[in-house]
């Protein structure tokens, strides 16, 4: 009678097992994509996916690290604009952008003295990206009628031009001809690049090489 | 004999229609009981309500066959016959409370605490019935009410017969919305959307009340909704007024403590704030008049095979189908700018890398713009940072400030001393814009009651947006100062306009 109890008892268990088993999923969950981009704190440590704040991303795929845009009325903030500007080369507009802590306007010169002054997540050799390192942002928006950009890693993206690095370009809009020549943005309303005004005013988004000092 | 078959069928069905049932009805219990999360491994995810509607229309069918038959053909001692009929009448009345939960609107919260605990007595009566016979012979109990049902045609046709029944009962539970007579007004008739039904139109419009349950915070968790809606030729009006014993502009205010700034909570770390939080109101409306909002409602904490599990593990709301369009009004976020935050249940997005929550199907529709944004740069359980401070001094915590009425934070402007409170919920200077703004209402409090006026294009344009026709269906959800646990019914209302104003 007992090992009829115990049998039974046996049986009823490897049920239960069966079905705890039953109700585990078979595989574990996919990642969510690629590990391209890595956020990175302020101090310049490499954090987890899902935490923050980060104010940089390391970019795996294209070997340098982007700055992200704030919303912190800092010299970072992701509002403010600039005009296009080399202060080395001494060619574009040095004053048609938007932003708080210098009058009377921004260009880009003015950002890229900031970034590398304060030391952007421990990096001082951040400059304007290529046209060919800012379309490789270049996604499908992650949300409807969105920037043209992976907003989990680098949110606060405007659907607007960025500058590129690329400069002394030869005006092709009927409109700015007469201005003879400007720089390369990229547009993160639709994914496409073109030459605009040095004077006119759009967003920036730097990059940096290299090691953290 | 053909008594013997009758029994062994409908006992049979009764025996799988009540595991789904205790099942699925468990996992809809932990909207409600946290406690059950424990045994979540054990319930089943994704689409619960329609198991649970589909496994009752089969029980309303066998279980009055069951009863006939164990009490008119079979004999058993005194004993077992008592404990069998306190099986019965569990039975009976769960089923009753289940009928009346999903015909009738009126004591929904008494129904569904007597639909709960007797659910619970079942479970018990159902794990102690089998024990005697298990213990004695155990294979031939399995032998004779598992497999015997299907030794002879006989029964396999009594089987088949029961499956035809129920689906139609499944069929006519699951057609039956609720009307909400439309009246059509002129087109140069001016309704002002103050939250106020003082205009004469108002007067003569049709309003239909539900009870909605299983929310948190209300008395048990339930109020009743009174809904009308007045259309013209290209927009729809709705005027909606809810119990809700407080009115809560309180919403996740930051308080200060010897460890610097912290968002005061209980749960919006996980997604489930239920204390700290403002009112709200939410309106799902298909072209599907589908239970569970549309079949929009997926139980559980990972009801999406690869997707990430929600933190709450109550559920996300998606579509395979079809759009939903959910429009979420928010006492503190969108009542001062006069719109309903206009949203959308699609299908399963993809998770996106970096994000920290993700929702599903549940999303935003598009922004040119504006809106609200919380007054931390980032949150932590552990702690915030500011991104603005009060240029003045606040005497309250409540409700939203504009953005020029604070300041970029700064840290030597930040005195305040411990214990001191601020509101997190600034406006942008300009409004919310583009497709979140399509829905405009205003809502007031009064003497217990949350009053919301609405108006709509019925037709926007928007891919995100449905066009509000004749018979699309509509679920209505109050929150009362919680982020999601909210009030819940369970057939839709079905918009029926009339083309001939009353």
């Amino acid at each position: 009678m007992k090992k009829r109890i115990v049998l039974r008892a046996g049986l009823l268990i490897t049920m239960l097992v069966i079905l705890r088993l039953l109700s585990i999923p078979a595989l574990p969950e996919p990642p969510l994509e690629t590990s391209r981009f890595v956020k990175v704190d302020p101090k310049g440590t490499e954090i987890e996916e899902n935490d923050g704040p980060w104010h940089c991303i390391k970019d795996n795929e294209q070997r340098l690290y982007w700055m992200v845009g704030r919303d912190d009325e800092s010299p970072f903030d992701s509002y403010w604009t600039y005009s296009w500007y080399s202060s080395s080369l001494h060619i574009g507009e040095p004053h048609k952008g938007s932003c708080f802590y210098k009058t009377p306007g921004c260009n880009v010169s003015d950002i890229v003295a900031q970034a590398n002054l304060q030391k952007v997540c421990g990096l001082s050799t951040w400059r304007l990206p290529t046209s060919q390192e800012l379309l490789s942002l270049v996604q499908p928006p992650t949300k409807p009628e969105g920037p043209y950009i992976q907003s989990g890693f680098f949110p606060h993206a405007h659907k607007g031009d960025y500058w590129s690095g690329d400069a002394a370009e030869a005006l092709t809009i009927k409109a700015f001809t007469h201005l003879n020549q400007g720089a390369v943005a990229v547009s993160f309303k639709d994914g496409t690049k073109r030459v605009l005004p040095y004077r006119n005013a759009a967003f920036v988004r730097l990059v940096a090489n290299g090691k953290k000092t | 004999m053909k008594s013997r078959s009758l029994f062994l069928v409908s006992h049979f069905v009764v025996l799988i229609c009540v595991v789904i049932l205790l099942l699925s009805g468990l996992r809809i219990a932990t909207l409600q009981h946290s406690f059950w999360l424990h045994v979540s491994w054990l319930l089943p995810q994704g689409l619960v309500h329609l198991w649970h509607i589909l496994a009752a229309s089969f029980l309303l069918l066998a279980l009055p066959i069951m009863l006939w038959c164990l009490y008119n053909k079979r004999q058993e001692n005194g004993a077992f016959k008592a404990w069998n009929k306190l099986g019965s009448y569990l039975l009976v009345v769960s089923c009753t409370t289940g009928l009346l939960q999903v015909f009738s609107e009126a004591a929904q919260a008494q129904v569904k605490w007597v639909h709960y605990y007797a659910a619970l007595g079942l479970l018990l009566f159902f794990l102690l019935h089998p024990i005697r016979y298990y213990l004695t012979k155990p294979l031939r109990v399995l032998s004779t009410y598992l497999l015997s049902p299907f030794f002879n045609k006989q029964n396999v046709g009594l089987l088949l017969i029961t499956i035809v029944i129920g689906a139609a009962i499944s069929a006519y539970i699951l057609s039956k919305p609720d009307k909400l007579v439309v009246y059509q007004i002129e087109n140069d008739s001016f309704i002002r959307i103050d939250g106020k039904d003082d205009e004469l139109d108002w007067q003569s419009a049709n309003e239909v009340s539900i009870g909605t349950f299983g929310g948190a915070n209300f008395n048990n968790g339930a109020s009743k909704v009174s809904v009308k809606a007045l259309h013209n030729e290209s927009e729809i009006y709705f005027f909606i007024r809810w119990q809700d014993p407080s009115e809560s502009l309180l919403h996740l205010p930051l308080i200060k403590t010897n460890k610097g700034w912290k968002v005061k909570e209980n749960g919006f770390a996980h997604n489930n704030e239920l204390s700290f939080y403002e009112d709200k109101f939410a309106m799902l409306l298909s072209k599907s008049c589908f239970i569970a909002a549309a079949g929009t409602a997926h139980l559980g904490a990972n009801p999406l095979k690869g997707k990430p599990a929600n933190t709450h593990k109550k559920g996300y709301h998606y579509s395979h189908s079809r759009t939903a369009d959910l429009w979420h009004w928010k006492a503190v976020r969108t009542n001062n700018m006069f719109i309903m935050d206009d949203n959308f249940i699609g299908k399963p997005t993809a998770p996106i890398a970096g994000m920290s929550r993700y929702t599903a199907g549940y999303r935003q529709d598009s922004s040119l713009g504006g809106s609200y944004i919380m007054n931390w740069k980032w949150y932590s359980p552990k702690g915030i940072e500011p991104k603005r401070l009060p240029r003045f001094t606040e005497t309250s915590a409540e409700g939203e400030r504009t953005w020029f009425s604070y300041k970029a934070y700064s840290p030597t402007d930040d005195d305040y001393s411990v214990g001191s409170t601020l509101p997190s919920v600034l406006y942008r200077s300009n409004q919310l814009e583009g497709g979140r703004a399509h829905v405009r209402a205003r809502g007031l409090y009064d003497s217990g009651y949350w009053h919301l006026e609405v108006v709509r294009k019925k037709q926007t344009q928007d891919d995100l947006d449905i066009a509000v026709e004749d018979g699309v269906c509509m679920w209505l959800s109050a929150f009362d100062h919680a982020q999601m646990a909210h009030t819940r019914h369970v057939r839709p209302l079905q918009l029926r306009y009339q083309t001939q104003s009353k």
